[in-house]
């Protein structure tokens, strides 16, 4: 493929929120099959991919459509679904919760898509729901949430709580972990944090924590002015064993690494346990401020297996052959060993289906069992996936060294005991 | 307080009964440690002054032997203080230590390799050196599988024993640290350690941190006197890190307030909430002032356009992104080109590249946009919101999202101010910086040919005109001049905040906050409006979730307003004329 | 919708019309009229236009209702407002908490105690108090109306009465705005934060009983407010207004009190906005605080400005093009779109600053004097052109062959349907034209370009 002709398809790829030619689809599926050589028309099936290329979250989405199509890419270069290349619809709802319902409406209705990868902030999913119920369609989420949900139409390839946040608490807890005793939940101000730091202090609580030795807080979204909450934490983290528990998101983040180190407090007196900072939100930031602090997620990309390392050299390469922005610097996180996940299982559970009906397929899904890059997983009947746990460290380089795994797979539990203790407890 | 005053001198005698005790260190520490060491730590002891066990041979102990022995080994390297070890142990407790045949290596922080990809170099464990085969430095490919595992039962021991050495390390902040760890594990068995540092001359500073942890442990392991002495002396070097414990034994005591104990432990109390409340509200001050100084540099600029233009620039916040960017276009030029030890001066470099690119930016738009809507006040809001808009899209294109600038290793980390109050570098430096902008721009106002121009038609343009003014320039290089101090800000932003291309935006309504309120085209205006929102939103921000504090801002604004509707200082321009 | 703008106080008009401009104008209104409120809902029940399409075009009308209120703030007061957006919200949110509750049909979970399920993110296990009269509908649609005017007053009061004007009022709107979002997104304040209200009843976007109806309800609640609107404006009232506008002091000294008109037109902009967020969340099946952010305000401003302010109709056609190009730009060329939504901030106010209705005028200015064909066609290609599209863009109905692209060389602009190229030729060459014309010397072509209503420039310009 040449350069020029790969570049300017890239950029369909980038730029395009629906498709609306013909010609433009068989142009990304060029992109797609182009090396299999694979004729397309009768023979395809129409899955959608609706992630935000533009607008605030195109920084995080984007990698997700990237993994989704080489996935797309090497099962069609296998032969295919059930004998069918596989087509991908790709629309771009900018970064805009109204865009995500009308869009994910126009994939089923219009494009008649068997399934749509896609979403990433809570409430694209949540807007997304109602239209894949109605619709009968199919939702493969590839994103940590905060769990409480449940819909026969979307497969949760992310962790839940308790796949995420309770490992990680425990972890702080334990002796390698230098056995915190105080924790500041410190998070953005949307649903997730929220219901990750209700979570996590019904289990601090319910394990002997006394309430005076949490404290939560939250900021706005993008808010970047942390001197006075730096210095909350470094008052309560005086007294010693303090750890800060972030589910801080996306700009949030570096300034309030910096502010940490500039008003002298260190990874070793008061750790951070960051939830939504993995290896590809790291290739953004000025990691020396950010070393010696922990992640806790399903997927690393320094994980040592050899699927991993096969996943991860074939991703880098997926990049700069297609000229994408960053080619061989790029790096795999949870997300997009997650995104990654969804597709196959979904051709796996296709295959065991021996149909591409939406419905059919979920129940297929149920029970399916793949070695993923993280990791052996399945799926489990709450639609979520069964999963190790890794807790790492942060590098100077932007890599994690794994600290604390699971032993085998964690439970998905999407309704957490810990939510329906706070509702006890709740002010009525 | 009254009862305080025996105590302190009672614990001074304590204190010089401990130097007199350790005046005798040498033996003083060997009885100590073999008192609390295991049998076979005291024998090594025993047979100390004849048959020294050898670092390395210590280290080996740690490979190849029993839990028990291991324990008895890091003890013993624990009471040498060999601080050298540290990289080692820590080595050991990461899974990164290893036996090469006879040899202990460590694995290092990995290399990355262009063709072999991520290599781990592996390092003598004794001296850190690389190891060498056939005279090139050994890289590994991955972490063997044999490394040395902590048994469970040693893991407290061998982080008792890094913290200990890390006591011994030189350089002030380790050790710092290591003292304050040693107080927040708070075993009995840090004691001996910290009481013999405590006998060797050291800084203030240490001396303090070296009391507070002895006093921090005595307090909760000590016999009754050692506890209430404990409790004195922390309240004496208003130890923070010793309320908690301080809280914790008031409310055991709470039903005895009249005890000694109790007395004590509240005085104590009272002295570091009194001193925390300093501390505090010093800090607020600080904060209050850098985030008054950011938003008086972004005001600035907008004051001086919109004084003298009426000009509302709501592109002003993309002129400041212009120049951080600039400020990572020089740190990149420096990280490529420069030698790393040069690194650190591109900062230097970055604030007259930073004002001269925001300002002929500023003058293209000028020429392009602005002169063509003079007198339209709202349009130029439309117009210059549009060349945001556009803005921000271009350097999205040219840079990217993700970029990240390091900030100068001389910026980065605190001013020690006194103890519990460290001032942040960078904070420190945007105070600093800001004032002299506004030193710069009122020399250039007052003392420079273009500041006369400039005060001649802001005050009466048609008048000036007459005089053979080329208002036209003016208006050219003050929105120039509006601009590239937007762009100083930029070059200062980056230091506490992201980099990227929205980044002008969070800035812009509080900017024009600032100018309303301070009254337009006056900068003394400027500057005080700034300094108390900055203030105000800072002083209140301690009591309140952070949004509320910027709402609150609001509405005193909207309140301050009611009584001085043209703001502080009502300027004299022509925009004003009505 | 246009009915007969014959004058707005604005512009000394003679005094009887051209039958010409007469006999166009009516075409024109019955064309509107018959178009949106007979031909959209017949070509929707045919299934010739899609359920879609008149459920975006029933949101974009939400917008045109906004634009109505903004255009009497400041077309007419020449109070620039940038905080329509929040008073949109606030409309809007009410009505969704009536959606979100099971008496308004909203997908309420017994796991959950039936409310809301992100009350149990912010341990809330029972509704709240203050939610609890939103299950019924008359209490929201008066709550809808009441808090925005409230709001509107009480600022508008202390804003006007403290003599804050000009560039001032649009700076303090705008902060207002700003610290409204930041409100609304904590969650503390038990609206859903970040993420708003949702999961409505389903059927209000999917049943094409629904969709009709509301884009029914909406078209027939602009058109009464154009109509309320513009018995204002013609008032007595409305004269006032336009006297703010253009020399507040000289009513000031004429013994009025400019600063309860303006409250009092901030007060029915505020309204109006909300009116529109009421209709707007149950077609968009979700609101957040994101539709209120600073940038929305301003966006909803260029609404007007690009039809044309001080022009009640130009507030629609403007509201409908802009949104329409954001859509369609935003789906087939992304990365352009921000481009273009700037270089149209910029030109509407270098360039056109009458905006689409000043292409109207031109072409009424032509047939009065009875221009030639060649005048006439240059004023009406651009305005049909431009209309032709979007309706054809709105409905689906543009021809397959125009969708097809052709690859470029530029980085942000891949590939241009056909369509835009189109579009882009057809206007330029219009505008070469146009200028070529003026060039060899049509005096009267020229006149009429200087003369074109100087009074919406700035009062003190």
């Amino acid at each position: 493929m040449s350069g020029l002709l790969s570049s300017s398809i890239q950029f369909v790829r980038r730029c395009r929120r629906k498709l609306s030619s013909r010609v433009s689809i068989a142009a990304v599926l060029a992109a797609g099959v182009a090396s299999a050589g694979v004729a397309h028309g009768a023979g395809t099936v129409k899955v959608g991919i609706l992630h935000s290329l533009t607008g605030t979250m195109a920084i995080s989405e984007t990698s997700l459509h990237d993994v989704e199509l080489m996935a797309i890419h090497e099962i069609n270069a296998k032969g295919g679904v059930l004998g069918k290349q596989i087509d991908p619809v790709i629309v771009n709802p900018a970064s805009n919760w109204d865009l995500f319902a009308q869009d994910a409406n126009t994939l089923i209705a219009k494009d008649k898509v068997k399934v749509i990868f896609g979403c990433w902030t809570s409430v694209s999913r949540k807007s997304v729901l109602p239209v894949v119920q109605a619709d009968h369609g199919l939702l493969i989420y590839p994103v940590q949430y905060e769990g409480e949900e449940y819909s026969p139409n979307i497969f949760y390839m992310g962790a839940v709580p308790n796949q995420q946040l309770i490992p990680s608490v425990k972890y702080l807890m334990s002796k390698p972990g230098g056995k915190r005793k105080r924790f500041f939940l410190l998070g953005s101000d949307y649903v997730f944090p929220r219901t990750a730091n209700e979570i996590m202090e019904g289990y601090l609580l319910s394990h002997g924590v006394p309430k005076s030795r949490i404290k939560v807080m939250y900021v706005p979204l993008g808010y970047t002015d942390f001197q006075t909450v730096v210095s909350k934490i470094k008052a309560f983290a005086q007294a010693g064993h303090a750890c800060v528990l972030s589910t801080l998101n996306g700009s949030s983040n570096v300034p309030f690494y910096t502010e940490f180190a500039n008003q002298g407090l260190t990874a070793e007196s008061c750790p951070i346990m960051a939830y939504s900072i993995a290896e590809d939100e790291l290739r953004s930031m000025d990691t020396t401020k950010l070393v010696g602090h922990y992640a806790c997620w399903n997927y690393f990309q320094s994980l040592r297996s050899k699927t991993n390392k096969k996943f991860v050299h074939d991703f880098k390469m997926w990049c700069m052959s297609n000229h994408l922005p960053g080619g061989m610097a790029r790096v795999t996180d949870d997300p997009i060993e997650c995104a990654y996940t969804g597709v196959y299982l979904w051709a796996a559970a296709c295959e065991k289906a021996k149909s591409f009906a939406p419905m059919k397929v979920a129940k297929a899904m149920i029970g399916l069992k793949m070695m993923t890059p993280g990791g052996m997983v399945k799926v489990a009947k709450n639609h979520n996936l069964y999963k190790p746990v890794y807790v790492g460290k942060i590098l100077a380089d932007g890599q994690f060294r794994i600290v604390w795994k699971s032993k085998g797979w964690v439970k998905p539990v999407a309704f957490s005991p810990y939510i329906k203790m706070a509702m006890k407890n709740a002010p009525k | 307080m009254h009862l305080s005053d025996p105590f302190v001198l009672q614990l001074d005698r304590l204190s010089t009964l401990e130097a007199d005790i350790l005046k005798f260190a040498p033996i003083i520490r060997i009885v100590c440690l073999a008192g609390l060491m295991t049998v076979l730590a005291t024998k090594a002891h025993a047979g100390a002054p004849t048959e020294p066990v050898t670092p390395a041979q210590l280290m080996t102990q740690l490979g190849s032997a029993s839990d028990a022995e291991v324990s008895a080994a890091l003890k013993q390297i624990a009471a040498d203080g060999n601080y050298h070890l540290i990289t080692a142990l820590q080595a050991y407790q990461n899974g990164l230590l290893a036996m090469r045949g006879t040899q202990l290596v460590m694995y290092g922080s990995p290399v990355i390799d262009p063709v072999r990809g991520k290599l781990y170099p592996v390092l003598d464990a004794m001296t850190g050196q690389p190891v060498m085969a056939h005279g090139k430095p050994v890289l590994s490919d991955s972490i063997a599988e044999n490394t040395l595992t902590v048994p469970d039962a040693d893991s407290d021991q061998l982080e008792q024993t890094i913290n200990t050495l890390s006591m011994y390390v030189p350089g002030q902040s380790a050790r710092q640290q290591a003292i304050v760890a040693l107080g927040n594990a708070g075993s009995l068995a840090y004691l001996p350690p910290l009481r013999q540092q405590l006998a060797q001359p050291h800084s203030s500073r240490i001396h303090r941190l070296l009391r507070e942890s002895i006093a921090r442990i005595l307090l909760r392991h000590g016999t009754p006197v050692q506890k209430m002495h404990a409790a004195v002396a922390l309240g004496q070097i208003h130890s923070t890190r010793g309320m908690e414990l301080l809280k914790r034994a008031w409310r055991k005591l709470r039903k005895t307030p009249t005890s000694p104990m109790a007395v004590a432990v509240r005085n104590s109390l009272d002295q570091i909430n009194g001193y925390t409340e300093l501390t505090n509200l010093l800090f607020d001050s600080f904060a209050g002032l850098s985030l008054a100084s950011i938003y008086v540099l972004i005001a600035l600029g907008l004051a001086i356009i919109f004084g003298l233009m009426g000009v509302i620039n709501m592109a002003q916040g993309e002129f400041l992104t212009i120049g951080a960017f600039t400020t990572f276009g020089v740190a990149e030029v420096f990280r490529t080109y420069l030698p790393p030890s040069d690194y650190n001066w591109y900062f230097i470099c970055a604030i007259p590249a930073a004002f001269l690119v925001s300002a002929l930016a500023g003058a293209v738009c000028e020429w392009a946009i602005i002169r063509r809507l003079y007198g339209r006040p709202l349009e130029t809001l439309l117009a210059t919101f549009g060349l945001s808009l556009i803005l921000i899209e271009l350097i999205r294109v040219v840079f990217g999202n993700n970029n990240a600038i390091i900030a100068p290793s001389w910026l980065s980390g605190g001013l020690w101010v006194m103890p519990g109050l460290i001032f942040p570098k960078n904070r420190l430096f945007i105070i600093v910086f800001c004032a002299g902008c506004i030193i710069a721009v009122y020399a250039l106002i007052r003392k420079t040919r273009l500041g006369l121009l400039l005060r001649a038609t802001t005050q009466d343009r048609e008048m000036a005109a007459a005089l053979g003014v080329h208002t036209r320039m003016v208006d050219m290089l003050t929105f120039s001049l509006g601009t590239g101090l937007a762009g100083l800000a930029g070059c200062a932003v980056p230091l506490f905040s992201t980099l990227d291309p929205r980044m002008g935006q969070s800035y812009i309504v509080e900017s024009f906050l600032v100018v309303v309120t301070g009254g337009v085209g006056n900068l003394a205006g400027v500057i005080c409006a700034g300094t108390g929102l900055g203030f105000l939103e800072k002083f209140i921000e301690p009591w309140v979730q952070p949004v509320y504090g910027k709402v609150f801002v609001l509405i005193i604004v909207i309140a301050f307003l009611q009584w001085k509707p043209s703001g502080l200082f009502a300027a004299k321009g022509r925009s004003m004329d009505h | 919708m246009p009915v007969a703008v014959s004058s707005d106080g604005a512009i000394p008009r003679p005094p009887l019309l051209d039958p010409r401009i007469k006999q166009l104008r009516i075409i024109a209104v019955i064309a509107v009229v018959i178009l949106f409120y007979v031909l959209i809902p017949i070509l929707n029940s045919t299934g010739a236009v899609s359920d879609l399409s008149i459920n975006i075009l029933g949101r974009y009308l939400c917008f045109a209702i906004v634009a109505l209120g903004i255009d009497l703030v400041w077309g007419y007061a020449g109070l620039l407002s940038l905080c329509q957006a929040f008073f949109f919200c606030v409309g809007g949110y009410a009505i969704g908490m009536f959606l979100s509750l099971p008496q308004g049909g909203g997908q309420v979970q017994k796991a959950y105690n039936n409310i809301p399920q992100f009350f149990f993110f912010n341990n809330q296990s029972t509704l709240p108090d203050f939610w609890k009269p939103f299950a019924s509908l008359p209490f929201t649609l008066a709550m809808g109306i009441f808090i925005p005017a409230v709001v509107a007053g009480i600022f508008g009061f202390f804003i006007f009465r403290s003599r804050v004007r000009g560039v001032y009022f649009a700076i303090i709107t705008q902060a207002l705005a700003w610290a409204a979002y930041l409100l609304f997104c904590r969650n503390e304040l038990l609206l859903g934060g970040t993420d708003g209200l949702t999961n409505f009843y389903p059927p209000l976007q999917h049943s094409h009983a629904w969709i009709l109806g509301l884009y029914f309800l909406t078209a027939v609640v602009l058109g009464l407010l154009y109509l309320a609107l513009f018995k204002l404006t013609k008032s007595r009232f409305g004269r006032i207004l336009i006297a703010i506008r253009d020399r507040e002091l000289r009513l000031h000294f004429a013994g009025y009190k400019p600063y309860a008109f303006k409250v009092f037109a901030f007060v029915v902009g505020a309204v109006i906005a909300a009116i529109g967020g009421m209709l707007y969340v149950p077609q968009n099946g979700i609101i957040t605080p994101g539709t209120m952010a600073v940038e929305s305000s301003i966006l909803m401003v260029v609404l007007v400005a690009v039809g044309g302010r001080g022009r009640l109709w130009g507030a629609i056609i403007g509201a409908l093009v802009v949104r329409y190009a954001y859509s369609i730009l935003s789906s087939d060329m992304p990365a352009m779109w921000s481009f273009f939504e700037g270089g149209l901030f910029i030109a509407v106010t270098l360039l056109f600053s009458n905006g689409l209705v000043g292409l109207w005028d031109e072409l009424e200015e032509n047939l009065r004097i009875r221009d030639s064909g060649l005048q006439l066609a240059l004023s009406v290609i651009p305005l049909a052109t431009v209309m032709a599209f979007v309706l054809c863009e709105a409905l689906g109905l543009m021809p397959a062959a125009l969708q097809h692209t052709i690859a470029t060389p530029l980085t942000v602009m891949p590939e241009i349907p056909i369509k835009f190229i189109l579009l882009a030729g057809i206007l330029t060459s219009v505008a070469f034209a146009r200028w070529l014309v003026r060039f060899i010397g049509r005096p009267r072509g020229s006149v009429i370009a200087a003369e074109s209503r100087p009074a919406v420039e700035e009062a003190h310009a």
